[in-house]
């Protein structure tokens, strides 16, 4: 009865089809792991609801002091500040004009506060505008008192000539058509252009002339947690000679000097600074000083002015980063994910049997890269489009319009910019959490770091000088952030950039090239170990 | 019998063959077997020292980074130079949560919990054994973290402009507040710790334990700042562990505060409490196996 076995029986072969070895295998095996742990898929859908939810705690109320109603806007739309001291007159057509800017000087203090005598933005040049209503489009040429020559046009855009000096200066900014081209020289006779502005809008007869603004001082007081920024008026004198128009101006017209804009009112500094009482006579003084004045005497033409041409982000603020609030946990919720999807095999032994299944180790990362990255992004992108979407329609209710306000949407700009971006960064936090795994072979390590490099810059912002939080920005995989700065940055206006205001020292995407170069140095070193230290 | 004739402590008596162990000795093993075994695992030095040195090397940056150039005189720096000597508790603590979550979590990764659990079948006891042991290691770590950031400071800030002069004399634990601030940082560091062993008690799992631990740690703060809401602001100022916690930190201003420095230090106490109550709880109730 005995069988031979040996000799009848055919070799046990299974039934399976045989088991390739590609790629694209190794990438469904790995997301068969991923799907078939059930708590796994509990914490993607958490944290998918729960970010969608802070987000709108996040826009839960109106902003703090609504100035839509006061708002003075530009050609762009944006809210600007428009007051400057100017000296005009009209000029039909084609033509230029001349000036060389003998001096800029602060006029001293006029608020109570110490600060620097000339703001470095104080500025004195030439400068041609539609009329002289506030906010209309305009192109300027000027000197500053600590950036060089700036060629600015309609409130947003500023191009950098050279650092000169403003004192011996020479200007000229020539109109053709549509097209202000802005020439600055040492001498009057070479001539260096500085730059072109395309100015539409611009009518037939425009007023021409010269300016002089001085835009408020600022000072910021940075203490843990609490940030006070003080601002008060500032004056500048700028005195002119060898100015010069080439033009078809009207008969007997002359320089008639005038303040365009609207004093601030009241003009009392804010912050820091404390009035005393009884000093009423003091603010009309300070009101009178503020309108600014011009003379002529020969040659020269001597302006004193306040104010400033220049977007306004002061009234304002980026609220874009406040409706994908939800991000920071979702980023917590992948970071530990990834870490698992990688960690959890090492203490189980599965990850011998992942090695021995496919013995290439660079290949297994990489799948496992794929996976846990696409998986993040399929969840993460949905979540923050509709968190988005939600937090911005509710914001708008409650009074975060324009032009205070910027509108972001999902559909265009920096609203689609930043939704995609910050689906990108939780994609990448999670296949930086799963390298970190890999390498540290502990979840302890690869969580607490990923998480800590990720939140505490932000923490820290409020805490640390300001020169120091924007290089962590730059260097740490927070640099990321950037992609949820809805409202750019303005390098004419003395405001700094404060990562805690939703403003980051990178530009969008160049952030989030840093988590990605992080990202994959974490798993180039996770691969190099895998090969030389084996499982 | 001769123990008591002796009037000597049970402890150094080795227990009768029939009667049980006296509690003094329970507790005196279960805490030393506790330290043995956060002593024997090579990651707690590395953690610890990890922690010192990076406490330190922030609270280096943070002083060395601000001077009283940057204001308009040093007077309107109002600067709270303790407070920004510890600003290194802020990777102090995740290195605390990560200890006190390990000490727990790791067991349970490894299977070691069994064993611990039957040697103790009592659960709350090895949970408070455990909880006494990482708080003395973390009162010892943390106070040499703590001295060694204000000595930073000390030697540091008068460089920067922060002279008594000016109105900063250089921290000194002879002073009320800053000995409070001193002293409470370490409490934080041991709070955090025990808030992660709460949790890990709760969770198991190591990710999901330090997840949850550092998101209670950090979240808060984040919101603060991205939140429109004044009131919400304020609330997590004053209910959330960290920023309520840290306001033990300040020495100058507290009318300032949301939350007075030793109640906010009340309200991570709470948090902390709140965890070891429901770990030892889900102790007790779930098994050790599942």
């Amino acid at each position: 009865m005995a069988i031979d076995m040996t000799s009848r029986a055919p070799a046990y072969r299974s039934s399976l089809p045989p088991g390739r070895d590609g790629f694209f295998q190794l990438v469904r095996a790995e997301f068969t792991k991923l799907r078939s742990v059930r708590r796994w898929l509990i914490v993607l859908a958490a944290a998918g609801v729960v970010s969608i939810a802070l987000s709108l705690l996040a826009s839960n109320s109106g902003p703090g002091n609504n100035q839509a109603d006061a708002a003075l806007t530009g050609p762009g739309g944006g809210a600007v500040t428009d007051r400057f001291r100017y000296v005009h007159q009209p000029l039909t057509g084609d033509g230029e004009i001349i000036a060389r800017v003998v001096s800029l000087k602060g006029k001293g203090p006029t608020g109570p506060d110490d600060g620097p005598a000339t703001v470095s933005w104080a500025k004195a040049g030439v400068l041609i505008k539609d009329d002289t209503k506030p906010g209309s489009p305009y192109a300027a040429l000027m000197a500053t008192h600590g950036h060089g020559v700036r060629l600015q046009w309609d409130f947003t855009e500023d191009q950098a000539g050279s650092g000169s000096a403003a004192a011996g200066r020479w200007l000229k900014l020539v109109r053709k058509g549509s097209t202000l081209t802005g020439y600055e020289s040492a001498d009057g006779t070479s001539w260096q252009r500085v730059g072109e502005a395309k100015v539409t809008g611009l009518p037939r007869t425009a007023q021409i002339g010269l300016f002089v603004a001085s835009p408020d001082r600022y000072s910021l007081n940075r203490a843990f947690g609490t940030v006070s920024e003080g601002t008060g008026p500032s004056l500048a004198t700028g005195v002119f000679d060898q100015v010069k128009l080439n033009g078809s101006t009207p008969p007997d017209s002359s320089w008639s000097g005038r303040l365009v804009g609207q004093l601030p009112t009241p003009p009392a500094p804010v912050g820091q600074d404390e009035r005393k009482e009884g000093d009423e006579q003091a603010a009309e003084q300070q009101m009178k000083d503020l309108e600014g004045s011009d003379s002529r005497s020969g040659g020269r033409i001597t302006v004193t002015g306040s104010g400033d041409i220049a977007p306004d982000t002061f009234g304002g603020g980026d609220n874009l980063g406040q409706s994908l609030a939800g991000s920071w946990v979702a980023l917590m919720a992948f970071a530990a994910l990834g870490a698992l999807f990688v960690t959890s095999e090492y203490k189980r032994g599965m990850i011998r049997t992942t090695l021995t299944a496919s013995p290439r180790r660079g290949r297994v990362l990489l799948a496992k890269a794929l996976v846990i990255g696409g998986v993040s992004f399929a969840v993460a992108l949905p979540a923050t489009a509709a968190g988005f979407s939600w937090a911005q329609a509710r914001m708008r209710d409650s009074g975060w319009v324009p032009p205070v306000y910027q509108h972001f949407s999902l559909n265009e700009g920096a609203g689609l910019r930043a939704v995609l971006g910050t689906a990108a960064l939780l994609a990448l936090v999670a296949v930086l959490a799963m390298a970190a795994g890999a390498l540290l072979r502990r979840s302890a390590g690869a969580v607490t770091g990923v998480i800590v490099l990720m939140l505490l810059p932000l923490i820290l912002g409020s805490a640390l000088p300001l020169d120091l939080i924007q290089w962590i920005f730059r260097l740490t995989p927070a640099a990321a952030f950037s992609v949820q700065q809805g409202t750019p940055h303005y390098e004419q206006l003395e405001r700094p950039c404060m990562p805690e205001n939703s403003c980051y020292p990178l530009p969008t995407y160049g952030g989030l090239g840093v988590l990605a170069a992080w990202t994959a140095i974490v798993l180039a070193l996770a691969v190099w170990r895998l090969r030389r230290k084996d499982a | 019998m001769t123990a008591q004739a002796f009037g000597r402590p049970a402890s150094s008596v080795p227990p009768a063959p029939g009667g049980g162990p006296t509690w003094t000795t329970t507790a005196a093993r279960l805490l030393h077997a506790e330290w043995t075994k956060l002593r024997t695992v090579p990651s707690t030095w590395w953690l610890l020292g990890t922690a010192v040195a990076l406490m330190a090397a922030v609270g280096a940056g943070s002083v060395s980074a601000v001077s009283t150039d940057q204001c308009a005189s040093a007077a309107a720096c109002q600067e709270d130079t303790v407070k920004l000597s510890l600003t290194g508790i802020w990777l102090g603590m995740a290195v605390a949560a990560v200890l006190g979550a390990l000490a727990l979590s790791g067991e349970f990764g490894t299977g070691t919990i069994r064993a611990t659990f039957t040697a103790t079948p009592r659960r709350w006891r090895v949970l408070a054994a455990k909880a006494a042991v990482l708080s003395g290691v973390m009162a010892a770590v943390g106070a040499a973290a703590v001295s060694a950031s204000l000595l930073i400071g000390r030697l540091v800030l008068p460089g920067n402009g922060f002279t008594a002069e000016a109105g900063y004399p250089p921290p000194s634990l002879g002073d009320g507040p800053t000995l409070r601030a001193a002293a409470g940082t370490v409490l934080v560091l041991v709070l955090v710790a025990l808030l992660g062993l709460g949790l890990a008690a709760l969770l198991r799992d190591t990710a999901g334990t330090l997840t949850a631990t550092l998101g209670l740690l950090y979240l808060a703060p984040i919101f603060k700042t991205l939140i429109s809401d004044e009131r919400w602001a304020h609330r997590l100022e004053r209910w959330a562990p960290m920023p309520a916690g840290l306001s033990i930190q300040s020495t100058r201003d507290l009318d300032r505060l949301a939350i007075a420095p030793w109640p906010g230090l009340g309200v991570l106490a709470a948090y902390a409490a709140g965890a070891l109550l429901l770990g030892a709880l889900a102790l007790r109730i779930r098994d050790a196996a599942d």
